[in-house]
């Protein structure tokens, strides 16, 4: 069991180093394309707050911050739940025809998902720096924001992988609601704490303790909202590795179908 | 026979698929829930679903060869994917005992944007080989493939060929204790194939055993030490090379044949206006039987073309198109013209005979279809065309194992031979009318 999980680790390393080969072959800029989107939305809402047309509440940090260290986080959530996705996506011209461990697939996506989220970690710290300075107990809590979103995404999508491998409608619906969760979590705006619908999302959703963590450590103020943030942590691991057995165990159905669908 | 001899066994297997890609969809998640709630999967079928492979069994020794054969669609694809692991049986189990390199795969992984170097790496990772042997085989690999000044360069700038010997190269380098061969037993050009077959050849004089999958009765009888005829997933024969193959040949003639019959054969036709010469009608002879309908491989063998014209005609030549429709369905194997063999054919008014002798028929045993034409002048403008007339070649034990019939005579000087033919394995399985 032990030799088999390293050789799936030693596959994915080998996978993910020519992966990364490959495509820094084909593009001049690289890792900028990973911060741009996010560096592009902070500008336009800076620009809108500053014009008065945005109004998103009192806010620790400067507001630029504020909302790169939201959006990022949320950025880096988005990008690993569609890594098992893509993975399977990705390999099917090979994951037909040769009998290998898929979860080294994933694994090396999951790699990769790991690499831009450290770009990404990089440059909010890098900013926060620059804004007010920085210690290490918060770069630690921002760090584990991070990872906790990493691994979160990860698990929920490996748990949906299956699904939206078969259905081409399912993966469609899931992107578009990550796409409006932008807007549905608190990435650019401080919610205000009321009742009704709003909140009960702002509940459920496992994504937000991540951000408010990150927020109030980077402006070094005491954590609001550490159970919850523990809580999506543990979530994030367990939903990980439910999602790894479950695609090792359903792999060879979702293979059929995909052998089915066109080579 | 010990159990560790047997490598691949392959128990009662059967696999159903979906024929509707919506409904597949559905099964597919529906299968996703049984397993994972631990149920058992469902056994019978549901609607739009068929057995693409139904109650296989057999056992594939260590160093034997096993071939499979069968129509497109009969599941023997199917049946390797299972073999690979690729795919779950639905009913029944694989157990395979070693590595095996599916040539079903060559080039898995390849990408075009890394160089050829990075794609050995990644193709033998994905294979199963670990790292320490790849970098041993390297240049191992680089050299059987012959391309040593290419393989820095992106594989997107190879052409395809550099490919396919690539892919192959990897393939049989990943020491394999089973080849799974899908059609797929040499790329490139002549050399190439040689270097190919040579070494699969080496691999299983060291113990390799394999499952062949191919169209080509010669491959499977000269590879196979046991053969298996596959016909709608289901296994119709199983035993010797020679006798399967004369099974499916005999299965597949009848199927021509039966398809065939349907299409009506009109071989006596009336003259029409503005034609000056018309084919009244095309028989087929042997030396036995002026009317028989059908040749027999190795010996004579007549074409009779009955002309008529309605004047005087020259500069006339008859020509025969001769298509295989068992072996390489739509393959042209001969195309003859008068003109070319004896010149120009001039013809008197009224009915005339063109006879086309074959003193030993090449062609091997087997379903063809004849294309006769009659042609006019240098560029053979078409006067006339009979077209689909079925010919069937059948078998009287002299094209064993050949792809074509070929007369020969053997001389020895400085020695003797006994003069004594030797009657070959399976002689006594021949059409017993004309053997």
């Amino acid at each position: 069991m032990l030799r088999s999980s390293m050789a799936v680790v030693a596959l994915a390393w080998r996978l993910f180093a020519l992966t990364i080969s490959a495509k820094y072959r084909k593009s001049f800029l690289g890792y900028f394309w990973m911060v741009a989107p996010a560096l592009a939305i902070t500008a336009g809402v800076t620009l809108a707050n500053r014009a008065g047309i945005i109004n998103p509440g009192a806010t620790a940090l400067p507001y630029p911050v504020f909302v790169l260290l939201g959006t990022l986080i949320w950025f880096v959530f988005v990008e690993a739940v569609d890594v098992a996705h893509q993975a399977f996506e990705g390999a099917r011209s090979y994951l037909t025809r040769v009998c290998f461990s898929r979860e080294a697939i994933i694994l090396a996506r999951a790699l990769e998902c790991a690499i831009s989220a450290l770009v990404r970690l990089l440059l909010v710290l890098f900013v926060l720096l620059l804004f007010r300075g920085i210690d290490f107990n918060a770069v630690a809590w921002i760090a584990l924001s991070f990872a906790g979103a990493v691994t979160l995404g990860l698990g929920i999508g490996a748990l949906l992988m299956p699904f939206t491998m078969l259905f081409a409608d399912f993966h469609q619906t899931i992107k578009l609601w990550l796409s409006y969760g932008l807007f549905l979590t608190p990435a650019m705006y401080q919610p205000a704490t009321s009742d009704g619908v709003f909140a009960l999302l702002l509940k459920l959703n496992p994504v937000w303790p991540l951000m408010s963590t990150a927020r109030d450590a980077a402006a070094g103020v005491a954590l609001s909202h550490a159970h919850a943030f523990g809580t999506a942590l543990i979530l994030g691991a367990m939903t990980t590795i439910a999602g790894f057995i479950v695609i090792r165990t359903v792999a060879p159905i979702v293979i059929e179908r995909m052998l089915m669908g066109g080579k | 026979m010990s159990n560790d001899d047997v490598c691949v066994s392959v128990r009662d297997v059967s696999k159903k698929f979906s024929r509707s890609l919506k409904r597949s969809f559905v099964y597919g998640a529906s299968d996703i829930g049984r397993l994972l709630t631990g149920r058992e999967a469902d056994e019978t079928l549901r609607p739009s679903e068929f057995w693409a492979v139904r109650n296989v069994s057999f056992n594939l020794q260590r160093g034997k060869s096993i071939g499979i054969v069968g129509l497109n669609g009969s599941g023997k694809t199917t049946l390797l994917r299972m073999v690979s692991g690729i795919l779950r049986p639905t009913v029944g189990e694989v157990v395979v005992n070693g590595r095996i390199a599916p040539m079903l795969a060559l080039g898995a992984g390849f990408k075009p944007v890394l160089s050829g170097r990075q794609n050995i790496f990644l193709n033998l990772s994905l294979l199963g080989v670990p790292e320490r042997q790849i970098r041993e085989r390297f240049d191992s690999i680089v050299d059987f493939a012959e391309l040593s000044e290419a393989i820095d360069a992106p594989l997107g700038t190879y052409s395809s060929g550099m490919q396919a010997r690539l892919g192959f190269a990897c393939a049989v380098h990943t020491d394999p204790k089973i080849m799974v061969v899908d059609e797929v037993l040499a790329v490139g050009d002549t050399r190439f194939r040689m270097k190919c077959r040579n070494r699969i050849n080496e691999l299983r004089r060291d113990g390799t055993s394999m499952l062949l999958v191919s169209h080509s009765s010669v491959l499977i009888e000269t590879l196979s030490d046991e053969c298996i005829y596959m016909r709608k997933g289901k296994v119709v024969m199983q035993g010797a090379p020679t006798r399967v193959m004369r099974r499916y040949d005999a299965d597949h003639a009848a199927a021509s044949a039966q398809r065939d019959a349907q299409r009506e054969q009109d071989l006596s036709r009336a003259p029409q206006d503005g034609r000056p010469l018309n084919i009244a009608s095309v028989k087929l002879a042997t030396a036995l039987a002026p009317d028989a309908g059908f040749w027999v491989c190795g010996l004579e063998g007549e074409l009779a073309v009955n002309l008529e014209a309605v004047g005087p005609v020259d500069d006339i030549s008859v020509n025969l198109m001769v298509f295989d429709q068992t072996h390489q369905p739509g393959e042209a194997v001969l195309f003859i013209k008068s003109s070319r063999d004896q010149g120009r054919l001039a013809l008197m008014a009224g009915e005339s005979r063109v006879n086309l002798k074959l003193p030993q028929v090449g062609l091997r045993p087997g379903t063809y279809r004849l294309k006769v034409s009659i042609s006019k002048g240098a560029q053979h403008d078409l006067i006339d065309v009979v077209d689909n007339v079925r010919l069937i070649v059948r078998d009287a034990g002299r094209a064993r194992n050949n792809l074509y019939y070929q007369p020969r005579d053997w001389v020895c000087t400085g020695g003797l031979f006994s003069g004594l033919a030797e009657a070959e394995a399976g002689m006594d399985e021949l059409d017993p009318e004309v053997a």
